[in-house]
C-alpha cells in the first residue's frame, strides 16, 4: 500500500501538464494564411542559383536545399506540390566538386586551398530525368539569351538531361508547359556573368556575351508573358553585382609583397616601361591591358580562377603580366556594370508593366556585403569560407546562404501577397565544411 | 508509519545534489520545506533551525537545546521556447534540479545561539533540446554554489540580532555551438569551465512587537565571484583550432544582495499569518564579460549587457494546526523578474512568477519531524530579444516542486 503513493507520485511527475504557448498573447498571432496566392503549382525559374549548385558542381544536397526548394517546401503550407527537381543521384554531380583540405604548394608550404571533393560519380547523373509534369526549372548555365532556343539540348547538359532531346519547342515553351499557378524568376546573371568569369577575354567573336539588350528584353519580355498568360502570379528578382563576390573579389591587388632585391630585379625587366615600377613591400601585380603593360588598379580584379603556383613561383603577374582571362579590367567592368544595370532595368520596367512584384536581390546582397546578417547567434556575410554564405566556388551561395535566399523571397511574398508564410532557420543548413 | 527504508533514501538524495532554475534569475528560494509549503515566508516566522537562512537574527526563538533540519526539493522545471519567425517551438530536457539545505543550530546559553547552515542559494541549470534554434547561443547551462554558513544570534526578550558568514563555493559550466562544421558535417562547439570562491553576509532581526505580532528582517550580502582560471575547451575542426584554441579564461558574476522584510500574525494559538515583501539587488548583473587569454580573429573576448533590474518578491502564508501532530501550511507568492527584454539570453530564461505553495508537518515521534511541501511555479509568458545575438522569441516556464525533509530537536 505504501508504495501506491509513491506511484501515483511518480506518476504525477511524469504527467503533469508541460507549459504551452499562448498564441492569443503574441504580439504579432501568425495565422498560417495563403493570402493571395495559389500555391499549388509552384514553378521556380532560373539558372544555377535557382537549382542549388555550389562548390562549383550541382549535386543532390546542393538541390535539395536551394533557395526555391526550401520556399517550395514552405508552400506546401498552402497546399503547394514541390516542384519535381531533376536531382543527382550522388552528392558529386558531373565530378566538379571542389571541396577544402590543405595542400602542399609550389614553394613547399601547406596551405589551405580548394582540392577536387574526389570519388567517382554516378554514370546515372547523366541519364535522362524523365518525362514528368511539373519540373524544377533551375537549370545551371541558363541565360536570358537562350528561352528561345530550340536545340538547346545540344548546347546544355543540364537541359538535356531535364527534357530529353526530342521536345518540340524552345526553352520558354519547355518551362511553361505545364501552367504554373505560382513562379519565381531569378534569371538574367549568366547573361553578363559567363563572360566576366572567363575574365571577359575573347569571347566577343562568335558568342554575343554578355546577351545585348535587345534581346534579353523581347526573351524576358515573352517570358512574362507566357506567365501571365497562365494566370500565374509571382516574384521576380533582379540581379546582383557579382564582381563583388569573393571569386572577383578575393585575391587582393597588391599581394606582390617583394624584398628590396626582388623590387631591383623587376625594376630590371620593365626599364622600358614608364607605367611599372617596385618598390620594397606590397605591390600591385602586373597586367596586360591590349598593347599596354601596366599595374592593376584598386579597382579592377583577379579572378580566383588564376592558377596561384605560377603566380607564386612562376612570376605570374610580376615578370609575366597577368593575362585577360585572369583579371577584369576596368573597361570589362563597366562593361559588366552597365550591362547588370540596363537588365536590371529590362525586368524592372517589365515586371512591373505586368504587376509583379521584382524582389530587389542586388540591393539585397549589397546589405549581406556591408553589414551581414545575424540570425540566431550567427553571422553571414560577404567573407570567403569564414563568412558562411559564399560556397567555395566564391559565387554561389551556400545552403545556409540560399536558406536566407529563401527567406527573402518568403518576405517578399508575404508582403506583396499577404501570404504569412514562416521562415525557415538558416542555422540549420550547411555553410562552409572545414577540414 | 515510515520505514527505515525511505529513511536511507532520503540520506542518500541529500548527498546527491545540483542545482535548477528557479525562481527570479538565477537565485533559488528553497532553502526550508517549511518556508516552501507557505509562499518561502520565513524572515518574520521561526520554524526551526533552517531560518538560519531566512533570518539568523531569529534563531534564538526556539525553545530547544539543540534543533537539526534537512530538506531537499526536487524540481522540475520545464520551458518552452516560440520562435515566432520560423514557427517553431523548442523545449528544455527535463532533469530534476535538487537544491538542499542542511540546518543545525545550538543553545550556547539564554542569549546566544550558534548555528551551522548548508545551503545552496544560487543556481541554474538548464540544457535545451537538441538542434533548438538558439544552439549559437547556448546549447546548455549549470551554474551552481553550495554555502557554508557559521552563525551566531543573540535574544533578548522581544528582540533578536544574528550574523552568519556565507562562505561560497561557485562553479559555472556553459557551452555552445560556433557555426562551423568539420568536412563530416559535425557542429563545432565550446564549453566554458569555471570555478570560484567567494563569501558574503547574512544579517537578520527579528522582533516580538506584542503577543502575536512579529516582526524581521534580513538582510544578505552581494558578492562577487571572480574567476581567473576558467577553461575553454574547443571542440572544432582543426583547422580552425589555430584561431580557436584551448585555453584560459577570466570572468566574472555577481551573487545579488536580499533585503527582506515580514510581519507574521498570530491570531490564535493554531493560525499563523505571515507575509512579506523580499528585494534582490540584481542590478549588479549589468554585463556577462568573458575575458580570453588568447584571443583571434575568430576568437573575441564576450562582453554583452544584460541591464538587470532590482527585483522584488511578495509573499503570503498561513499555516494551521490540525491536530498534535499534524500541522498544514499553504501560500501564494510573487516573483517578478529581473531580467531585462531586449538583453534576454537564454541562459536564464526569466520572467514574472506566480507561485502557489502547500505543506504539511508530521509528527513522527517526539522531536521528530518529517516536512512536505509542493510547489507549482508559473512563470509568465514573455516576448524578448537577446540583441547581441539577434535572438528573439517567446519564453514561458513552469515548474514542480517537490520538497520533502526531516526536523529533529532535543
Amino acid at each position: 500500500m505504501r508504495f501506491k503513493y509513491l506511484y501515483i507520485l511518480l506518476a504525477l511527475l511524469v504527467v503533469a501538464c508541460n507549459p504551452e504557448i499562448d498564441r492569443e498573447k503574441l504580439s504579432n498571432p501568425e495565422e498560417i494564411n495563403p493570402g493571395k496566392i495559389s500555391a499549388e503549382h509552384y514553378l521556380a525559374i532560373g539558372d544555377e542559383f535557382t537549382a542549388g549548385f555550389h562548390d562549383n558542381e550541382l549535386f543532390f544536397s546542393g538541390q535539395l536545399n536551394s533557395y526555391s526548394s526550401i520556399l517550395s517546401r514552405g508552400l506546401i503550407l498552402f497546399g503547394g506540390v514541390p516542384p519535381r527537381i531533376a536531382f543527382m543521384h550522388d552528392e558529386l554531380g558531373f565530378g566538379k566538386r571542389l571541396r577544402l583540405d590543405y595542400e602542399i604548394d609550389c614553394n613547399g608550404d601547406r596551405n589551405l586551398g580548394l582540392v577536387p571533393y574526389g570519388g567517382n560519380p554516378s554514370p546515372e547523373n547523366h541519364g535522362f530525368f524523365g518525362d514528368v509534369r511539373y519540373k524544377h526549372f533551375g537549370v545551371p548555365g541558363m541565360c536570358v539569351a537562350n528561352l528561345d532556343d530550340s536545340d538547346y539540348h545540344d548546347n546544355n547538359p543540364y537541359w538535356k538531361r531535364l527534357v530529353g532531346e526530342n521536345f518540340d519547342g524552345d526553352v520558354t515553351e519547355a518551362i511553361i508547359r505545364d501552367k504554373p499557378s505560382f513562379f519565381t524568376l531569378w534569371l538574367g546573371m549568366n547573361d553578363a556573368l559567363d563572360w566576366a568569369k572567363q575574365g571577359g577575354y575573347n569571347l566577343q567573336g562568335s558568342f554575343p556575351f554578355p546577351t545585348p539588350d535587345v534581346i534579353f528584353q523581347r526573351n524576358y519580355r515573352r517570358m512574362l508573358d507566357s506567365l501571365k498568360a497562365c494566370g500565374a502570379s509571382g516574384v521576380v528578382a533582379n540581379i546582383p553585382r557579382f564582381v563583388d563576390f569573393p571569386f572577383f573579389e578575393l585575391i587582393p591587388r597588391n599581394a606582390l609583397v617583394l624584398t628590396q632585391e626582388q623590387a631591383d630585379q623587376l625594376n630590371l625587366i620593365y626599364t622600358a616601361n614608364p607605367f611599372v615600377s617596385f618598390k620594397r613591400g606590397p605591390n600591385y601585380f602586373v597586367v596586360r591591358d591590349g598593347a599596354q603593360v601596366r599595374h592593376i588598379t584598386e579597382n579592377e580584379r583577379i579572378l580566383l580562377s588564376v592558377d596561384l603556383d605560377s603566380v607564386k613561383c612562376g612570376g605570374y603577374g610580376s615578370v609575366i603580366p597577368f593575362d585577360g582571362p585572369d583579371v577584369l579590367l576596368r573597361d570589362e567592368i563597366s562593361v559588366i556594370d552597365q550591362n547588370i544595370n540596363s537588365y536590371n532595368a529590362i525586368i524592372d520596367s517589365l515586371a512591373s508593366n505586368r504587376n509583379f512584384p521584382v524582389l530587389d536581390l542586388n540591393s539585397w546582397y549589397k546589405r549581406i556585403a556591408d553589414e551581414g546578417v545575424v540570425w540566431n547567434g550567427v553571422a553571414t556575410d560577404f567573407e570567403f569560407v569564414t563568412g558562411g554564405f559564399f560556397s567555395l566556388d566564391g559565387i554561389y551561395p551556400t545552403q545556409r546562404g540560399a536558406a536566407l535566399i529563401s527567406n527573402a523571397f518568403s518576405e517578399k511574398i508575404s508582403q506583396e501577397f499577404g501570404t504569412q508564410l514562416p521562415l525557415t532557420d538558416p542555422n540549420d543548413f550547411r555553410g562552409v565544411d572545414l577540414p | 508509519m515510515f520505514h527505515r527504508k525511505s529513511f536511507s533514501c532520503i540520506i542518500l538524495f541529500l548527498f546527491f545534489w545540483s542545482n535548477c532554475t528557479f525562481a527570479g534569475g538565477y537565485q533559488v528560494n528553497l532553502q526550508g520545506v517549511k518556508q516552501t509549503g507557505m509562499g518561502h515566508c520565513g524572515v518574520s516566522l521561526y520554524q526551526g533551525p533552517s531560518n538560519l537562512f531566512f533570518n539568523p537574527g531569529s534563531i534564538g526563538q526556539g525553545s530547544e537545546k539543540i534543533a537539526f533540519a534537512a530538506g531537499i526539493s526536487l524540481i522540475d522545471a520545464r520551458l518552452i521556447h516560440y520562435n515566432p519567425t520560423v514557427n517553431k517551438s523548442f523545449r528544455n530536457n527535463r532533469k530534476l534540479g535538487t537544491p538542499i539545505g542542511i540546518y543545525y543550530t545550538h543553545k550556547i546559553n539564554k542569549n546566544f545561539t550558534a548555528g551551522l547552515a548548508v545551503f545552496t542559494p544560487f543556481g541554474s541549470s538548464l540544457e535545451y533540446e537538441e538542434g533548438w534554434a538558439g544552439r549559437y547561443v547556448l546549447t546548455d547551462i549549470s551554474l551552481g554554489t553550495i554555502y557554508a554558513q557559521p552563525t551566531i544570534a543573540f535574544q533578548k526578550g522581544p528582540v533578536g540580532i544574528g550574523v552568519g558568514i556565507m562562505l561560497g563555493s561557485g562553479w559555472l559550466n556553459f557551452a555552445q555551438d560556433i557555426p562551423i562544421t568539420d568536412s563530416q558535417g559535425n557542429v563545432a562547439n565550446v564549453r566554458l569551465d569555471a570555478k570560484a570562491n567567494s563569501y558574503a553576509f547574512n544579517l537578520g532581526l527579528s522582533i516580538n512587537i506584542t503577543e502575536g505580532l512579529d516582526f524581521g528582517a534580513s538582510y544578505r550580502t552581494s558578492h562577487r565571484y571572480k574567476v581567473t582560471d576558467g577553461k575553454a575547451d574547443f571542440t572544432v575542426p582543426s583547422s580552425a583550432q589555430e584561431q580557436l584554441k584551448d585555453q584560459e579564461f577570466s570572468s566574472e558574476l555577481w551573487a545579488p544582495a536580499n533585503a527582506m522584510f515580514g510581519l507574521t500574525l498570530t491570531p490564535t494559538k493554531r493560525l499563523v499569518i505571515s507575509g512579506e515583501v523580499n528585494f534582490t539587488f540584481w542590478s549588479v548583473y549589468r554585463d556577462l564579460k568573458i575575458d580570453f587569454k588568447e584571443n583571434s580573429d575568430a576568437l573575441a573576448d564576450v562582453d554583452e549587457p544584460r541591464r538587470w533590474r532590482d527585483s522584488e518578491t511578495f509573499r503570503f502564508g498561513v499555516q494551521y494546526q490540525l491536530s498534535n501532530s499534524v500541522v498544514v501550511r499553504a501560500g501564494y507568492s510573487k516573483d517578478n523578474t529581473p531580467v531585462n527584454r531586449d538583453y534576454y539570453g537564454p541562459e536564464t530564461p526569466d520572467s514574472d512568477r506566480r507561485g502557489y505553495h502547500v505543506g504539511t508537518s508530521v509528527k513522527i515521534r517526539k522531536g521528530l519531524k518529517l516536512d512536505l511541501a509542493f510547489q507549482l511555479a508559473e512563470a509568465e509568458q514573455i516576448e524578448a530579444r537577446h540583441k547581441p545575438s539577434g535572438f528573439s522569441g517567446v519564453y514561458k516556464g513552469r515548474a514542480f516542486v517537490y520538497a520533502g525533509g526531516l526536523s529533529y530537536a532535543f
